[in-house]
């Protein structure tokens, strides 16, 4: 192994250890002795199954919508007047839990249909939490294939035209091929999400165990605050027992779900059978026309509940309150950001085989920097504060620096992955040719990838801010210094202090930021082009 | 670098800079939950800040937040927070664990010598929010000392649509169907003749809303029901008493009289039973098709102000149907580490004056001192006859021993499958009454 590798390897578990470091706490707090209550509890493995079940349908169902719409989009251009404006798809993912909760209550919440589902079962609440999760995530999901496959190499559609593949043969031959990483990527992005989906179902439906509703998240919520009344200690020590046994449900959970979907497209894809050795030409299969109609529904599914929920309430703007943590998020997404690409660069040149795609071979790799994740948000929580009792709050400074640290850190798994998987595109033979001519580190880093994936960075950062902004455990923790927007939200949309008119002027604030990122995407998105035609 | 860097950077250090410089004046910091109890004290916060020289540093938080943090607080022994208000069911915890100072402690640093306004407290409320066992770790039922003053005093109230009730149209038509004069109700009975009759699908009215949801709504106001028909969960006199050997009482003939009576409303029920909270009822209630409901005395200012200073007068008060009334409401707690116990105290102190309870009461404080509620400019509140005739007649009713948020989550869980007819009355009474027996017995170890 030369010096070069053995350094980047050295920075990238560098940074993964600092990362795992904040669960010393947790991981010191474990004590099996409780794992026999746990088990003979009535409630707590029905809850896990639910919760694991419903996060395994929820990941396949998203990232299949996201592919399925991806490919009706496939013949929209992306300088179509269309295709500029599919980057609105990136807004519901950046308006965050709390917001679509409460945007979805404003607009259905005295409706029977909204009633019927809310008296009905489990079945019924965990199909309406999927359609809000097909919104704020499968729009996304469809819009990053839909780039993907935009990506494809020319030539390869022309081979594929020329010798008239059939749909189903580009289908299994190119598009699921080139696409397969990403169905990794975000399957498992969505799996997390769901798993310890809290914020929207106990909003809407106020979970409980007597309308078997509850979600992992909010069983251990629950028996928590339960414990709390005995001391905090106990509360602790009750919630990390329950919790180890959900964080090794959850990663088997992922590994299931990676593996699951690995071999599905490994082996789709391998499959010599053709079902029909009638080609069907290009011609009768445009997906032109439906293409830009179904863009077209998807941009107004993203702001028709914007506008609708505008009619619900009277509301005023506040960005005082608020102007502050606007500030603040910038500053650690554009920390995050640049903790995530310096992550992504040294972990592609430090393992350059084995980080070369999503595989079995870089599963653990993966499972590793998901484990952060993966463990309730009430553990950070609690880890949080005793990080804190031991650091302290002296000085406000120490505070800001702190809530930036956790957030590079909380972030890293998935602006990681996702920079991670970006740079899948870097290959190896590049990386091997750079090196046989010697290119210094920072020659290498400028031309393989910063001149590469600017456009991807400025996703990422809009990404990263709608997670920072949208944060509920570390805002939470620190939300008396840096107000949080999800605690503001919440405690405007719930409990004695309550206020519809002032949460909407809150939300909107939360809008704009959604609003601006889109219109910042798209302008670079059609520079991008501009410059691109220029250069053609 | 670049400019563009270089201005950035600098931003950010001035910003670091601006923030290490560190507020060391005498300040109190106080934690809370976001309601009128908070918002009554923010109120006046200039005023004390005037006169005293002392700076308040309000973090008014979610109701779970707040409990989350101070008990982080305590345990960590950060420090953070001087003034913790919080309701029943936490002092039993603050207490036995040495989080907070008692009454006497503050008493003896502070420079006050009198304390009138002790003596203007609801006794029954004092007792219930701010006492607790002289000797936690063998506790006596007949040793009891105080550890705190209360910030708020709490009840469940009766509220009413008097559109509907004033309407001659409906007087004329209860006339006729029931032989009597429709009137604010006042016993069981009548409660659910008028809830029974206010249900008018044709004109879109419904006669009550209840709360039906997880996180404590279900429970407090099956509690309060439970009540009206004199019963009780667990045969003690205080919420804080018991201990592992507390008799279960709940399934008792009381019991499940109180629960056939709550089921029996539910086809005049307004709104998703499951989904109500405090807020979803206030909203049901405030769109003016439902004639009563059964609502937190400190939701009652939300319920009434506009926001605008205005009040909604189609809304009148009374106590709840029976004879009792229930006790809630908090104390406030100073916590151990703090650098300001002192301050934090006289503070106390301050807010409990005649004269400053008048102020807040105005500003939606439900008051722990009685002669307030009789100033002129209270009275103006429409609801304030109606809670201080409720917190005089109020008693012990909810648990808050360590055990209350378990027997709070448990009876949800099963009041909920009975009103969905999952399982009936008796069957539910008695599954909660053997879930609550097993359960709690770890909690007092």
């Amino acid at each position: 192994m030369n010096l070069s590798k053995k350094l980047w390897r050295i920075l990238t578990l560098g940074l993964l250890s600092v990362t795992l470091l904040v669960l010393f706490p947790f991981l010191m707090g474990i004590n099996l002795s409780g794992f026999s209550d746990l088990l003979s509890s009535v409630s707590f493995l029905p809850t896990l199954q639910t919760t694991l079940v419903n996060a395994i349908i929820s990941a396949v169902v998203l990232v299949t919508f996201g592919f399925m719409g991806a490919l009706i989009l496939l013949k929209v251009p992306s300088f179509s007047f269309i295709g500029k404006n599919l980057g609105l798809l990136i807004i519901p993912i950046t308006l965050g839990n709390i917001s679509i909760a409460f945007i979805c209550k404003l607009i259905w919440g005295d409706s029977s249909f909204f009633s019927g589902i809310a008296q009905g079962g489990q079945f019924n609440k965990l199909v309406f939490l999927l359609l809000l999760e097909l919104y704020q995530f499968g729009l996304l999901f469809v819009y990053l294939f839909w780039m993907q496959l935009q990506n494809i190499n020319v030539d390869r559609l022309n081979f594929a035209i020329a010798t008239k593949f059939s749909f189903y043969q580009k289908l299994k031959d190119i598009y699921l091929p080139h696409t397969r990483n990403l169905w990794l990527l975000l399957a498992a992005i969505a799996f997390v999400f769901a798993f310890y989906e809290e914020s929207k179902i106990a909003y809407l439906f106020k979970v409980s165990q007597g309308t078997n509703s509850e979600l992992i998240t909010s069983w251990l919520t629950r028996n928590y605050q339960t414990n709390l009344l005995v001391n905090p200690d106990f509360a602790r020590n009750q919630v990390f027992d329950a919790s180890t046994f959900v964080l090794v449900a959850a990663i088997g959970g992922l590994i299931l779900l990676f593996l699951v979907l690995y071999y599905f497209i490994k082996k789709s894809t391998a499959l010599k059978l053709y079902p029909t050795n009638q080609t069907i030409g290009n011609e009768s299969f445009s997906l032109k026309k439906p293409g830009l109609f179904f863009g077209l529904i998807l941009c107004i599914v993203v702001i028709l509940p914007l506008i609708l929920s505008l009619t619900k309430v009277s509301f005023s703007f506040n960005f005082s309150q608020l102007g502050f943590p606007l500030l603040m998020t910038f500053i650690a997404t554009f920390a995050s950001s640049a903790t995530a690409i310096f992550f992504g660069i040294a972990s592609r040149l430090g393992w350059k085989q084995t980080l070369s795609s999503f595989s079995q071979k870089s599963l653990p790799f993966f499972v590793l920097l998901f484990v952060l994740l993966l463990v309730p948000p009430i553990v950070i929580l609690i880890t949080g504060y005793k990080w804190m009792s031991l650091i302290g709050y002296s000085s406000q400074s120490i505070i800001y620096t702190i809530w930036i640290v956790g957030h590079i850190l909380l972030t890293l798994p998935v602006l990681g992955s996702f920079v991670l998987f970006n740079h899948f595109r870097v290959s190896n033979n590049e990386i091997d040719y750079l090196q046989v001519y010697k290119l210094s580190k920072a020659e290498t880093i400028r031309f393989s990838f910063f001149k590469r994936f600017k456009a991807e960075y400025l996703l990422l950062f809009i990404i990263g801010y709608s997670f920072i902004w949208n944060e509920a455990v570390l805002n939470n923790l620190f939300s008396d210094y840096i107000p949080s927007f999800v605690s503001g939200m919440k405690m405007l949309i719930t409990g004695r202090g309550a206020d519809y008119d002032k949460a909407f002027g809150y939300l909107l604030i939360s809008f704009i930021v959604a609003l601006l990122s889109a219109i910042i995407w798209r302008y670079i998105i059609e520079k991008a082009q501009k410059q691109l035609n220029t250069e053609v | 670098m670049n400019t563009q860097s270089t201005l950035f950077i600098t931003a950010i250090s001035f910003l670091f800079l601006l923030a290490s410089c560190n507020d060391k004046d005498n300040k109190i910091t106080i934690i809370g939950e976001n309601s009128s109890s908070i918002q009554s004290m923010q109120a006046l916060q200039p005023e004390y800040e005037k006169s005293s020289g002392v700076k308040l540093d309000f973090k008014p938080n979610s109701f779970e937040d707040a409990f989350n943090k101070s008990n982080q607080d305590f345990a960590n022994k950060t420090g953070l927070y001087d003034l913790v208000l919080q309701y029943n069911f936490s002092l039993s915890s603050f207490v036995r664990n040495n989080y907070v100072y008692k009454l006497d402690e503050l008493k003896k640093e502070s420079s006050n010598t009198t304390y009138d306004f002790e003596s203007d407290i609801f006794p029954n409320v004092w007792k219930e929010v701010g006492y607790y066992y002289k000797n936690p770790t063998t506790p006596n039922d007949n040793e009891s000392e105080v550890i705190s003053y209360p910030f708020a005093a709490n009840t469940m109230m009766l509220v009413y649509n008097q559109d509907l009730f004033n309407d001659p149209g409906q007087k004329k038509n209860f006339q006729a169907k029931y032989g009597r004069e429709l009137t604010v109700p006042t016993d069981m009975q009548s409660f659910k003749q008028v809830a029974e009759f206010f249900t008018q699908p044709d004109k879109g009215l419904k006669g009550v809303c209840l709360q039906g949801s997880t996180g404590g709504w279900l429970y407090y106001e099956w509690c309060s029901f439970l009540q009206g028909f004199d019963g009780k969960v667990l045969d003690k006199n205080q919420g804080w008493q018991g201990n592992a050997n507390t008799p279960v009482l709940l399934a008792n003939e009381k019991g499940i009289a109180a629960t056939e009576f709550y089921k029996s409303l539910r086809p005049f029920n307004a709104g998703n039973f499951v989904t109500t909270d405090g807020v979803e009822q206030r909203n049901i209630i405030k769109k003016g098709n439902v004639a009563m409901g059964i609502i937190w005395s400190d939701y009652s200012w939300g319920l009434i102000d506009d926001g605008n200073g205005k009040i909604d007068k189609r809304f009148a008060f009374a106590p709840t149907p029976g004879n009792k009334s229930m006790i809630a409401g908090g104390s406030y707690f100073v916590n151990k580490q703090s650098k300001h116990s002192k301050e934090a105290f006289e503070y106390m102190t301050y807010l409990l004056k005649k004269e400053t309870q008048v102020k807040m009461i105005q500003k939606g404080l439900c008051a722990p001192t009685k002669s307030a509620y009789d100033a002129p400019e209270a009275q103006k509140v429409p609801y304030v006859p109606a809670l201080k005739t409720s917190l005089l007649r109020a008693e012990y009713m909810l648990e808050a021993g360590p055990d209350a948020d378990l027997i709070n989550n448990v009876i949800t869980t099963y009041i909920q499958k009975i009103w969905n007819n999952e399982i009936g009355v008796q069957e539910g009474l008695n599954a909660a009454k053997a879930q609550i027996e097993k359960e709690r017995t770890p909690l007092f170890q």
